[in-house]
């Protein structure tokens, strides 16, 4: 540090601070005496406790950090490149757009974006009539667009007379052969316990049509398998046991509750379709998004740099306290970020630039307060203590209202919106931590150990300004 | 330097704040004033008192990098064959183009792409697709006027229930008036740039009131303070000024500490964010000024009213947190 330096612009001896102190333990109260005669007895105080787990944090943060591979930072398609769209389920003549109907519509939607092949994708109900689904890094946008706004389709196959099973992974063509059965002429179907055992079955029953249709396939395909399939894939085979005649039919097997209703879900999706119209896409090819982090990144660090500058040169010791604070900051804020994880979009990273720039203020106003105690003469330790105390109220209460905001961001935004205010709000709570418990355990460590330091000249108050002891 | 003189850096006589109240709503005025006629002329242009973008609006927004230069005619042809209008904008180097349209829907929009990949070559991720119904767009405009009505009524309720009624009324206040400074500034920007109002603009706002409710009550909190210290034969003008003097270096350095961060987030954040952070540095230097010039102010003229009318005032509970 640049101490020696200061004291001889600032042209104090150190003999000036020690009267600061000697009028310490006259003058100030118990709690601030505490602080005085501990240097050399042997310390374990729950400051030093403090300081042993703000580091301990601070190495776990460091290693969440630097390991990529177990907690990866999760990046937004706005950053990574992907498409981010909306579908919205639209009534026709015979069906209304329910909640059951949207439960149909959320499956069939995740069985094609299964189909494209997309890590991690995003499917959500939005709103009531609404799926919102974000494929990041997705290689084929166009295709994907055109397949997941198909309106469902459910068809029946069967295999070809004089084959038995159906191949499994043969390189050639499929063998199945369409039947002019289809999800149109399905009725019902809905998962119940199987009566026979203690499984679950799936009840279907088709109209007129369908039965007579199904009566005959059933009747030429006993003991083989006839094929469902959703849009273009396979989503079960059951094996005919006999001919089915009155239209109602049983699908049962290894079922649990849970398989059962997906099932059945997928064959209402087909039974019940609706048109899936395409409300919102934003796609972002990935180079576009790497260069605007790069830019907010850089500029970020610079912001950060300059902060830092302007801590050290306006507060010396304590700024060099909260410049230390704010490395801390920082790197909690980015370990929480891996490890909840928190999708990191670019207005969220501006979110977090801005809260390094507000994690700061906590400790202006503290040390501003610490600041003017020591003008008005009070002790070095007895104005970092009432700076603190006195100061946090004002913290809580500012950083209340700011949370208040994020909360309000957070319930009413969507996407991007929710990740500035989710990134924000970490940000000060964050911040009250490091800031608030951690400067402090610094300022106070290092002031205990270092006696040379305790000098108001080191706190940015030039001795002549202090007011002499009453 | 005795209790009541205020820590002004370089400074040795405190600012005068409740005693020159009319110089300093003036200059809110000077720049509210402008920032009004710009909305007024958004309105008048737009319908709006800003530029609304495809966001509120809904539409489509087609951005494609080519891998060479081509001509702007043969872009604007693809769009135009279909009758769907383009506003089409290109780099110098003809290569990157940017095109809004009225909202076109999914087959058209694959037909599109397909037709600029006649046009010249280019690489997938080079393109980018902003495509927003008309009801997305209501939706947005909808919630951001949900979040600032509850925002507001929040913030109120907050300082109400930490401080006084009056304490909020005038936080809320001098917050309007940073909002109003924000949206202004952006409808400058509207006017003479042709800058769009994205769902970011929301974000900046209801940031930068939480700001300036914030930095309001860092003061209104040594308010508190000075108040229950307050001497015998002091007015309430008198406690305001101390505290605002009290938390004068405080509220500049903060805001400085704040500035720091934003300026080169505007300078080098690229222009995907840059309406967003220009926005906001300046709702950071609006949020300070009206948290030291008209929050205090404000609060001093109503107790002074109440006084005159003869309600007492009462000092806040003291803090507790």
């Amino acid at each position: 540090m640049s101490g020696t330096a200061r004291f001889d612009i600032a042209g104090s001896k150190p003999v000036d601070s020690w009267r600061f102190l000697n009028l310490t333990s006259r003058t100030s109260g118990p709690s601030v005496a505490r602080c005085d005669h501990t240097p050399e007895a042997p310390d374990l105080s729950p400051r030093k406790v403090l300081l042993v787990l703000v580091m301990l944090l601070t190495l776990g943060a460091i290693y969440v950090i630097q390991d990529e591979k177990r907690f990866p930072t999760r990046y937004g398609l706005d950053i990574q490149g992907g498409m981010h769209l909306v579908l919205e389920a639209r009534d026709t003549d015979t069906v209304k757009v329910t909640p059951e109907v949207m439960q149909s519509v959320i499956a069939v939607v995740r069985n094609r974006v299964d189909a494209t092949g997309v890590n991690e994708p995003i499917i959500q109900k939005k709103g009531e009539r609404q799926v919102l689904v974000e494929l990041a890094g997705i290689k084929d946008p166009d295709r994907a667009r055109e397949l997941l706004g198909k309106t469902a389709h459910l068809t029946f196959w069967e295999l070809p007379t004089g084959m038995q099973v159906a191949p499994v992974a043969s390189g050639s063509k499929s063998p199945w052969i369409k039947t002019t059965l289809d999800g149109s002429m399905l009725s019902q179907a809905k998962a119940e316990p199987d009566p026979n055992g203690g499984g679950w079955q799936i009840a279907l029953k088709f109209n007129a049509e369908g039965a007579k249709l199904f009566g005959e396939i059933s009747s030429r395909n006993v003991g083989r398998p006839v094929a469902i399939r959703l849009d273009e894939q396979e989503i079960s085979a059951p094996v005919i046991q006999g001919p089915i005649l009155g239209g109602s039919a049983q699908i049962s097997g290894r079922f649990d509750a849970q398989s059962a209703q997906l099932l059945a879900v997928q064959l209402r999706a087909g039974a019940l379709p609706v048109p899936l119209i395409e409300v919102e896409n934003r796609t972002v090819g990935p180079t576009l998004g790497q260069d605007t982090v790069k830019a907010s990144v850089r500029a970020g660090i610079v912001g950060f740099l300059l902060v830092v500058a302007f801590m050290l040169a306006y507060y010396r010791l304590p700024g060099l306290v909260a410049d230390i604070s704010l490395a801390v900051y920082a790197l909690l804020v980015f370990a929480i970020f891996k490890l909840v994880p928190v999708t990191l979009t670019v207005p969220g990273i501006a979110g977090f630039i801005l809260s390094i720039g507000m994690a700061v203020d906590a400790n202006v106003l503290i040390f501003e307060r610490t600041k003017e105690e020591l003008k008005r003469g009070r002790s070095l330790y007895a104005a970092i203590e009432i700076g603190f105390k006195r100061a946090f109220t004002a913290i809580f209460d500012s950083n209340s209202t700011t949370l208040l905001t994020c909360a309000i961001l957070y319930v009413f935004g969507t996407g991007m919106v929710r990740g500035f205010a989710l990134t924000l709000a970490i940000g000060v709570i964050a911040s009250l931590f490091t800031a608030v418990t951690v400067s402090r355990a610094l300022l106070q460590t290092l002031l205990t150990s270092g006696k040379a330091l305790r000098s108001p000249v080191y706190f940015g108050v030039q001795v002549s300004e202090t007011v002499k002891a009453q | 330097m005795t209790e009541t003189t205020a820590p002004v850096p370089g400074g040795s006589s405190p600012i005068d704040v409740m005693g020159r109240k009319a110089l300093w709503f003036g200059i809110s005025i000077a720049y509210l004033v402008p920032c009004l006629i710009a909305i007024a002329l958004c309105f008048a242009k737009f319908g709006a008192p800003v530029k609304l973008g495809i966001d509120f609006t809904g539409g489509t927004l087609m951005e494609v990098t080519f891998d060479r230069g081509v001509n702007v005619e043969n872009v604007r042809e693809v769009f135009e064959k279909r009758d769907i209008p383009p506003h089409v904008m290109a780099s110098q180097d003809a290569r990157t183009f940017s095109i809004r349209t009225p909202f076109i829907e999914k087959s058209v929009s694959l037909e599109i792409k397909r037709d600029l990949r006649e046009v010249s070559s280019f690489a997938e991720t080079r393109f980018r697709l902003e495509s927003v119904g008309p009801t997305i767009g209501r939706e947005l405009l909808r919630n951001a006027a949900y979040a600032l009505g509850f925002g507001i009524l929040g913030i109120l309720l907050y300082i109400t229930f930490r401080y006084q009624f009056d304490f909020a009324l005038s936080a809320i206040i001098a917050m309007v008036h940073d909002g109003v400074i924000m949206i202004g500034t952006f409808s400058l920007l509207s006017l003479l740039g042709g800058a769009e109002a994205d769902g970011l603009l929301v974000v900046a706002l209801l940031t930068i009131m939480g700001f300036s409710v914030h930095d309001t009550i860092v003061i209104f909190d040594r308010f508190r303070e000075n108040l229950t210290q307050a001497k015998k034969g002091d007015t309430f003008g008198d406690v305001a000024n101390r505290s605002v003097n009290q938390t004068f270096a405080r509220s500049i350095n903060t805001s400085l500490t704040l500035v720091l961060t934003l300026l080169p987030l505007v300078l080098f954040g690229g222009p995907t964010i840059f309406h967003f952070t220009f926005v906001m540095l300046v709702g950071v230097i609006s949020g300070t000024y009206s948290s030291i010039f008209n929050a205090s102010p404000i609060l001093v003229l109503i107790r002074e009213r109440n006084r005159r009318n003869g309600t007492t005032p009462q000092a806040p509970a003291p803090a507790q947190a």
